[in-house]
């Protein structure tokens, strides 16, 4: 009991001198000096030392894919066509801020008589801004060694701004063929 | 998309095939290769409607793609219908 008493005591003791040290706190206030007083020359050239706070880059918060207005282009020509030389059926051009993933899609050619000796073929051809078209995918193809097909690389790639793609058939034949090629393009914010 | 009628240029060979001078574009159906002409999809924002006409939307392009095709001319593309 005396105990408990005792440590009562000795709390509002504490209280008090904590009390005693706050009122004993001197505020200083500016002077009129201080607040005429103009930033010197040396002051302004002084050099700050220490650790930077960095905040995150527009590269370091940039969203994802899907979240930069992204849209799906379908790149599509099919038609029947005897005769015919070398002719583009379709183009794309990635506009300005904007990237664009290429994916193939499909790429037929039926044969009605399979004719040899004659040219008759379907690419696909890329520009690179700047540039010219040169082919990236020879595919379907009738030559003097017959009839043979090939997709040498059908692997999904990058178009950047100014960047183009473009279908492109020809046929050297002398009967009709049907052509059809196709391709699926993910444009997006850069 | 809109559906214009255009001029069809170059040769047909590999180094000038016959082509359409467009940014982004589809054939709608086969090319005449005689009258030099084919019809084309384009996008409906590169398209703009005058007296009733849709037309090539030149400013569109030039801003859209910029660089190569700063100077895109409509007249020197497109045909009456």
């Amino acid at each position: 009991m005396n105990g408990r008493v005792h440590q009562e005591d000795e709390t509002k003791l504490k209280a008090t001198v904590a009390l005693k040290a706050a009122s004993e706190i001197e505020v200083v206030q500016p002077t009129a000096a201080d607040l005429n007083a103009t930033v010197t020359q040396a002051e302004k050239d002084r050099t700050i030392t220490g650790t930077a706070t960095v905040t995150p880059s527009g590269d370091m918060a940039r969203k994802a894919l899907y979240d930069r207005t992204s849209e799906l282009i379908h790149k599509y020509w099919s038609g029947y066509e005897s005769t015919h030389g070398v002719t583009v059926r379709w183009t794309y051009t990635v506009p300005d801020g904007r990237k664009a993933i290429h994916t193939f899609l499909s790429g037929i050619m039926f044969i009605d008589i399979a004719t040899a000796d004659k040219v008759c073929e379907q690419t696909w051809e890329i520009l690179k801004a700047g540039g010219a078209f040169t082919p990236v995918v020879q595919q379907l193809f009738i030559g003097t060694d017959g009839y043979f097909s090939q997709l040498i690389n059908n692997a999904s790639f990058t178009l950047f701004a100014e960047d183009g793609i473009r279908g492109v058939t020809v046929n050297g034949d002398t009967t009709g063929h049907v052509f059809s090629s196709s391709s699926v393009l993910t444009e997006f914010d850069e | 998309m809109k559906r214009i009628k255009v001029k069809l240029i170059g040769k047909g060979t590999e180094d000038e095939p016959f082509t359409v001078n467009l940014p982004t574009w589809t054939m709608d159906g086969e090319a005449d290769y005689k009258k030099k002409h084919c019809y084309v999809l384009i996008n409906d924002d590169e398209t703009i409607e005058k007296n009733g006409k849709i037309k090539i939307n030149q400013q569109r392009i030039r801003t859209k793609y910029k660089k190569g095709w700063s100077k895109f001319k409509a007249s020197d593309v497109e045909l009456e219908i």
